[in-house]
């Protein structure tokens, strides 16, 4: 359902009103709720804690603001206000943004495990630290260092933990 | 083959094992963005993925749109434990996709594009989730999944991203809910990156001490990993719960076991909370071989005698008559 009010968005927040005994309800997408001053309602705690987790990581007039997914027309807040991505194209725009916060919810950034068409690996340490120094390597080669500090610092930790073992 | 709850009990304190898959596709938005068209589209590309295939699965699975099941269907299947509640509330567009037996459902439409259910009896990770994967394979020749090298399977909700592998076990714990130990066993695990839930998933209460218990963590844990870590939890509990069942008095304990059976055998009406309770005591009664049902599996007379289980079977009823029904059932079902 889309919202009745701009009619691009889905609508995320129902509100019914009761004024002097007459009721009205109308179903919004969570920008419209906001200039209504109807803002974070859901009985999802879940996704209020993921929403409220992304923080105010969106100030106005930030290129971060403008920016919209050319897929799904998302924007970072709009993520933010539901905790909820709009759609797979969303991960590869907002990816800087979204890292920060999945290595707080899962305490990593980087998939192991099934891979589309080609079979389940039984995983090792040994698997999972030569697929992190081949990322490393790349992310130095496109000369993201921040990231690939990140990674660096990642792969020294599970070095630590296999010689624990 | 019959359900899962109707099979003989395997495991003293497993009821059952769910795996739980979540993939999307390219190309389209996810769920909550998703249109008539987009849904139908969807639906249509899954259906032919599964239901077209050289496989068994085309010829064991049927598809269903939740528009075409009446509503009291729908509500006795999330008591069934083959849909979640949000996918019953909302089922505009969505279909699913299952098994005779209803071991194995793909929803359609939920949270994220499809997501690959199995289900089964006690404790069997490896074979749910080797059913699962067979699934996910046959999807992912004929569907272009998304996934990203890094993030690993895509999904519309960044808590399932990764594997997008939910493994969950139904735990009866009710001696450590007596001793009051379940509190702290449920603190415990929530530190170490498990969660749990009542029976009915998110935000449901624990009824007839079952506790669902699940991994959180996603990406960057291997699925066998994380369904050996579930695994050691599991057996953990289980150990304390054998121990906390052997430390009540064995005379307070089967005084208590039988005064259940013997309600549960005679009563003329009763509530669905009272009757997790006494099956509750029945089904520790059975573990510990204080009383015999044969094969019957306790888990069938709770979840068949649920508000809508009843409606499905015996039409539109008013509590006070379903209490009267319930009562019916079970007497039945244990003088059978």
């Amino acid at each position: 359902m889309l919202c009745q009010k701009c009619g691009k968005n889905p609508a995320t927040t129902h509100i019914h009103t009761v004024v002097n005994g007459v009721t009205a309800d109308a179903d919004l997408c969570a920008d419209c709720a906001k200039q209504y001053g109807y803002s974070k309602f859901s009985s999802n705690s879940l996704v209020d804690m993921l929403a409220s987790m992304f923080g105010d990581a969106v100030q106005s007039g930030s290129a971060l603001a403008d920016t919209r997914c050319p897929c799904c027309h998302s924007s970072f807040s709009d993520i933010a206000e539901i905790g909820k991505v709009g759609c797979p194209e969303c991960y590869k725009v907002f990816k800087n943004e979204l890292l920060p916060y999945l290595k707080r919810v899962h305490g990593s950034t980087h998939h192991i495990g099934k891979r589309p068409n080609r079979p389940v690996p039984a995983v090792s340490v040994d698997d999972r630290l030569t697929r992190m120094r081949a990322h490393l390597n790349e992310l130095i080669r496109n000369e993201n260092f921040e990231e690939a500090a990140v990674v660096r610092d990642e792969i020294k930790k599970v070095e630590g933990e296999e010689n624990h073992e | 083959m019959s359900s899962w709850y109707s099979q003989k009990q395997t495991d003293d304190v497993v009821v059952s094992t769910r795996i739980r898959l979540a993939r999307n596709l390219n190309g389209f938005p996810f769920a909550a963005r998703m249109d008539a068209s987009a849904r139908e589209k969807v639906n249509g590309l899954v259906k032919k993925a599964i239901l077209e295939s050289d496989t068994p699965f085309a010829k064991q699975l049927r598809f269903i749109a939740m528009n075409d099941v009446p509503e009291n269907e729908v509500y006795a299947m999330v008591e069934r434990h083959i849909i979640s509640p949000d996918f019953a509330e909302n089922r505009d567009g969505r279909a699913i996709i299952i098994s005779q037996d209803e071991s194995i459902c793909v929803m359609i439409g939920e949270e994220d594009h499809i997501r690959i259910q199995v289900l089964l009896c006690g404790l069997q990770l490896e074979k749910a989730y080797d059913l699962a994967n067979q699934i996910d394979e046959l999807l992912s020749a004929g569907l272009s999944y998304a996934f990203d090298e890094q993030l690993g399977y895509l999904t519309e909700c960044p808590t399932n991203l990764g594997t997008g592998m939910r493994a969950s076990v139904m735990m009866h714990l009710p001696a450590c809910e007596n001793n009051g130990t379940v509190a702290q066993i449920l603190e415990a695990i929530g530190k170490i990156g498990f969660t749990v839930r009542g029976i009915y998933g998110e935000g449901s209460k624990a009824q007839g001490a079952l506790y669902q218990i699940s991994n959180q963590i996603t990406l960057g844990i291997a699925e066998k990993n994380a369904m050996g870590n579930l695994a050691l939890i599991a057996r953990q509990i289980a150990e304390k719960e054998r121990a906390a069942r052997e430390a009540i008095d064995r005379t307070t304990l089967e005084d208590a076991v039988w005064r259940a059976y013997g309600t549960l055998k005679y009563l003329r009406k009763v509530s669905s909370e009272e009757t997790a309770k006494l099956i509750s005591y029945v089904s520790m009664g059975v573990s510990m071989g204080i009383l015999s049902i044969g094969d019957k599996n306790p888990m069938e007379m709770l979840i068949e005698t649920q508000p809508h289980m009843l409606c499905r079977k015996f039409g539109e009823k008013q509590a006070s008559e379903r209490d009267v029904l319930r009562a019916d059932m079970i007497r039945k079902w244990l003088q059978s």
